[in-house]
């Protein structure tokens, strides 16, 4: 019998630009997108530069947080001890009302009772002091 | 500078394909690229173009082993399973422009033995280096349980098959097919050991819809291939196999699967195209296709971008037998990644130039003339190379 004790989750210390994102969810408590402040376009994960205008000029602006599922990975197997205990878990791919996509967990909910397209809610949860954990919940 | 046919594979070798070795993977390495060398004809000290593998050791290293002296081309693919057939591309280049005469590509990794060290085992520093999207898989993948690639994938496999209704059954085709030649291939680690659609079904599901058997074998293992000129070639011992065309493309972005706009084009929607342009052959005038199978999805999709088939028709383009050695099109007569073992595709390259060259035993496609390879891998990038019998 195995005595190995469940391991933690990872949680990754972000850093530039990603600490950025995560510390600005963090303060709104909300989800935020980094946005291009010349032309608006959302961006996401992080980038430097604008890839539309090229503008270096930025800020993490508020989204709703509702969207809907754009695909998901349905785990029945995982290499990682931390989620083992966890199986079967689903990870969406959440594309929200305002262009950009986002990953996260999506609670409560067993393989086969959700599909693509399916209306949810993404908020925002913190780990720590320098990582905002996305949650998905179906709206 | 057309480079259509500017050079030929010339040496071919691969290790045995293992679960659990007492071999190093700069050993292994160095085996199969002695072995390339010695089917080239070539003696090592010859060899003045390097293209190692992205981790593990490196090309002065391997340079250092084979008392090549006057390295000209030195240059890593980072491309995950797409570097090996991407490398053929770069090799191609260097010997067109006359940079390097005899340049070998090699990869070799301990990809059963990384996770399952022998307890007698020595810990090693020697490791694969991790691909450019580490940093967007660490931040955004990984802190929600997805971190494999069978979990990358799913992401776009999931809405592939909810888009043209592909059914386990449809992707099964492709690892029966694989099972099935490696049954005529002494190296490959599945022969012999059957696979029946029962026995696909009844595999458990690791990320849908991907069951155990929709996933390659891991296996410690290298393979090696030497390229030169055409006109060397013909005074070396086998029939020579031209690289027609070839190349390379990338997802974008290709650091990040879920923010892509069309999240289904691989790397190999764009490379293919340009391959047959250049190439001056189309899909349908191939006699065998070695298709990077890390799963049999990923197959289905390169199938379509390559072109054998409209986008959503693999599913029949894979049934009735049209991909088995007696088909019209048959795929992975080495086993593949599914069957033979995984040497990041170069496995499937290996295979090709036997092929070509007529010395593929049992496996062989009759009077096979033009043969084309993919490579796939990291998140989704592409490389493709046609190559025929010279």
């Amino acid at each position: 019998m195995s005595t190995a004790k469940s391991a933690r989750k990872y949680v990754p210390k972000p850093e530039g630009l990603n600490l950025e994102f995560h510390l600005a969810c963090l303060e709104a408590g909300t989800l935020r997108i980094q946005r291009c402040t010349d032309c608006g376009q959302f961006r996401h994960p992080q980038r430097w530069y604008c890839p539309s205008c090229h503008s270096r000029n930025y800020d993490f602006a508020p989204v709703s947080g509702s969207g809907r599922i754009y695909s998901m990975a349905v785990n029945h197997f995982t290499v990682d001890r931390g989620w083992a205990d966890e199986l079967p878990y689903i990870t969406a791919v959440v594309e929200l009302d305002e262009g950009p996509r986002v990953v996260g967990s999506l609670r409560d909910v067993q393989p086969g009772e959700a599909g693509l397209g399916q209306p949810v809610r993404v908020s925002v949860e913190p780990r720590g002091e320098e990582f905002a954990y996305l949650w998905v919940d179906l709206a | 500078m057309d480079i259509s046919g500017a050079a030929a594979i010339v040496g071919v070798a691969e290790t045995d394909y293992m679960r659990g070795t007492s071999l190093s993977v700069p050993e292994l390495v160095l085996e199969a690229t002695m072995a390339a060398i010695a089917d080239a004809g070539l003696d090592p000290s010859e060899i003045d173009g390097i293209l190692p593998p992205p981790g593990f050791i490196s090309s002065e290293e391997i340079a250092a082993n084979l008392g090549a002296d006057d390295i000209r081309y030195a240059v890593t693919v980072h491309m995950g399973g797409a570097s090996p057939v991407a490398a053929l591309q770069s090799a191609t280049m260097a010997i067109a422009a006359g940079i390097a005469t005899n340049v070998v590509i090699t990869v070799g990794w301990n990809g059963y033995s990384a996770m399952r060290p022998r307890p007698d085992a020595r810990p090693t520093k020697r490791r694969l280096e991790p691909g450019p999207f580490v940093d967007v898989s660490r931040n955004f993948y990984a802190p929600y349980g997805v971190r494999s690639a069978v979990q990358w994938y799913s992401m776009y496999i999931q809405r592939y098959v909810d888009l043209y209704d592909v059914e386990p059954t449809d992707a099964a085709q492709v690892a029966l097919t694989c099972r099935e030649h490696a049954h005529l291939n002494d190296k490959a680690l599945m022969g012999g050991r059957p696979m029946t659609m029962d026995d696909y079904l009844a595999s458990p599901l690791i990320t849908e819809p991907m069951r155990k058997f929709d996933c390659c074998l891991e296996t410690d293992c290298a393979a090696a291939v030497v390229l030169t000129s055409p006109e060397r070639a013909k005074d070396l011992p086998h029939a020579p196999v031209l690289w027609l065309g070839g190349a390379e493309g990338h997802p974008y972005p290709a650091d990040e699967i879920t923010n892509r706009p069309d999240m289904l084009k691989l790397g190999l929607d764009s490379a293919a195209p340009r391959a047959f342009a250049m190439a001056g052959v189309r899909p349908a005038d191939m006699d065998f296709l070695q298709i990077y199978d890390c799963f049999t999805y990923v197959v289905m999709m390169e199938l379509e971008a390559i072109g054998m088939c409209p986008k959503g028709a693999a599913k029949e383009f894979v049934a009735d037998g049209n991909i088995s050695l007696s088909g019209r099109y048959p795929m992975n007569t080495h086993g593949g990644l599914l069957s033979q073992g995984h040497a990041w595709g170069l496995n499937h390259v290996v295979e090709a130039a036997r092929q070509l060259r007529h010395e593929a035993g049992d496996a062989q496609v009759r009077d096979a003339e033009l043969g084309v390879v993919t490579g796939y891998g990291d998140l989704g990038d592409g490389s493709i190379a046609v190559l025929a019998r010279g």
